[in-house]
């Protein structure tokens, strides 16, 4: 679940960020659409990776699970 | 930044430093009906000479706007944000109706620099606070003999911002020169009071903030990019409808604004099992701070590069 929405969220911010430069380039608007774009990149790449770090701890954990081992 | 924006951004930076700022909650109420009838009484004055076949024409066009919001916002908070079907549908209520207060804030923008709009606009507000709340309910599957149809009725058509400012704009289309006697009042210190309100709404919303954690990226993208497509939907249908410069940019602004006051009463009686922390953060602490700090602006200049130079009809 968490996957999807952080993925909308990139997708998202990468879109601002293009509109925001675009527009700011041509002069039809301020940097503010840029900003907020940079921002939400950020928030979106930490939870982004969060989650990745996550898997990497507890997937490897999950492989060397063996409820027999465990038993001895 | 205008100067009205400023004091968001002032109440806002007082609540994350922890400043002991306190606004009283029956002044925040004042100043609430305040900008309601300011904002009635100026379109009942503008509506007694452009009550035209045509604005009825275009009446419907923006109630069908209301109707379509709710329509893309759905699909997208069930998608992607995999939320549940009330929650989904409760969201995409209070985004396709609309924000009095960033309504409020798109005027005094467009006054500020000197861009005419259409001044019946608060028509429009007013028609744009019901269809969506409709919608949701459908959206949620809501059936009659689950909740009383005539609470949630009186919810939506007899709540403060429908009553009040229906009320100030009746009274400003009848009054006729008479109401020039109060216009001082509530059109001259206009600019000051939304200063004060928007101080308010930047505590509430730096308050409102830490509720979106659990769901943070998704909720402040959908609550970045739902008014922009909302706003892009507002500026093309003010573009066909043939209007000026600042009546492209007001759509626009209600196309891309989010209900928190009239919506959510009538959602936390409708959808009890609904997150309504959750709705209100998003178009609290998100999608108003946004539009009044990046997208009226926006919404500005691209009303301005649509329609260059045509200042209004008022």
């Amino acid at each position: 679940m968490e996957n999807t929405q952080t993925k909308f969220g990139l997708t998202c911010a990468s879109l601002l960020i293009l509109a925001g430069a675009a527009l700011g380039v041509s002069g039809l608007a301020d940097w503010g659409l840029l900003t907020v774009g940079l921002l939400l990149f950020g928030l979106c790449s930490v939870q982004w990776l969060r989650q990745r770090g996550m898997q990497a701890v507890s997937l490897p954990l999950a492989r060397n699970y063996h409820p027999a081992r465990t038993e001895q | 930044m205008s100067v009205v924006a400023g004091f968001f951004l002032l109440g806002f930076l007082a609540r994350v430093i922890r400043s002991d700022v306190q606004f009283p909650r029956s002044l925040y109420q004042s100043l609430t009906l305040f900008l309601l009838i300011a904002i009635g009484l100026k379109g009942g004055i503008a509506l007694r000479d452009h009550a035209t076949l045509t604005l009825g024409w275009q009446a419907l066009a923006v109630v069908a706007m209301g109707l379509v919001l709710p329509l893309i916002a759905f699909p997208l908070l069930s998608r992607f944000g995999q939320l549940s079907r009330e929650d989904a549908a409760s969201i995409a209520a209070h985004y396709g109706s609309v924000s009095v207060g960033t309504y409020a804030v798109s005027v005094a923008m467009l006054e500020a620099q000197g861009i005419h709009y259409e001044a019946y606009f608060p028509l429009f507000v007013v028609l744009l606070e019901m269809p969506a709340i409709g919608v949701g309910l459908v959206l949620a599957g809501l059936r009659s003999e689950q909740h009383s149809m005539r609470d949630l009725m009186h919810e939506t058509f007899c709540n403060q911002g429908v009553v009040v400012m229906v009320g100030a704009m009746l009274i400003g289309y009848l009054g006729g020169t008479a109401v020039d006697g109060i216009m001082p009042f509530f059109g001259g210190l206009f600019q000051g009071v939304l200063a004060l309100f928007l101080l308010e709404m930047g505590l509430l919303a730096a308050t409102r903030l830490p509720e979106i954690r659990a769901t943070a990226p998704f909720i402040t993208s959908f609550g970045v990019v739902m008014p922009l497509m909302g706003a892009s939907l507002g500026g093309l249908l003010a573009l066909a409808l043939g209007f000026s410069t600042g009546g492209i940019a007001l759509l626009a602004t209600l196309g891309g604004s989010a209900s928190y006051i009239a919506v959510p009463a009538v959602m936390r009686q409708a959808l009890p099992g609904a997150n309504h922390g959750l709705s209100i953060a998003a178009s609290l602490a998100i999608t108003f701070p946004f539009n009044v700090l990046v997208g009226i602006p926006l919404y500005i200049s691209a009303a301005s590069w649509l329609q260059p130079g045509n200042g209004g009809v008022l």
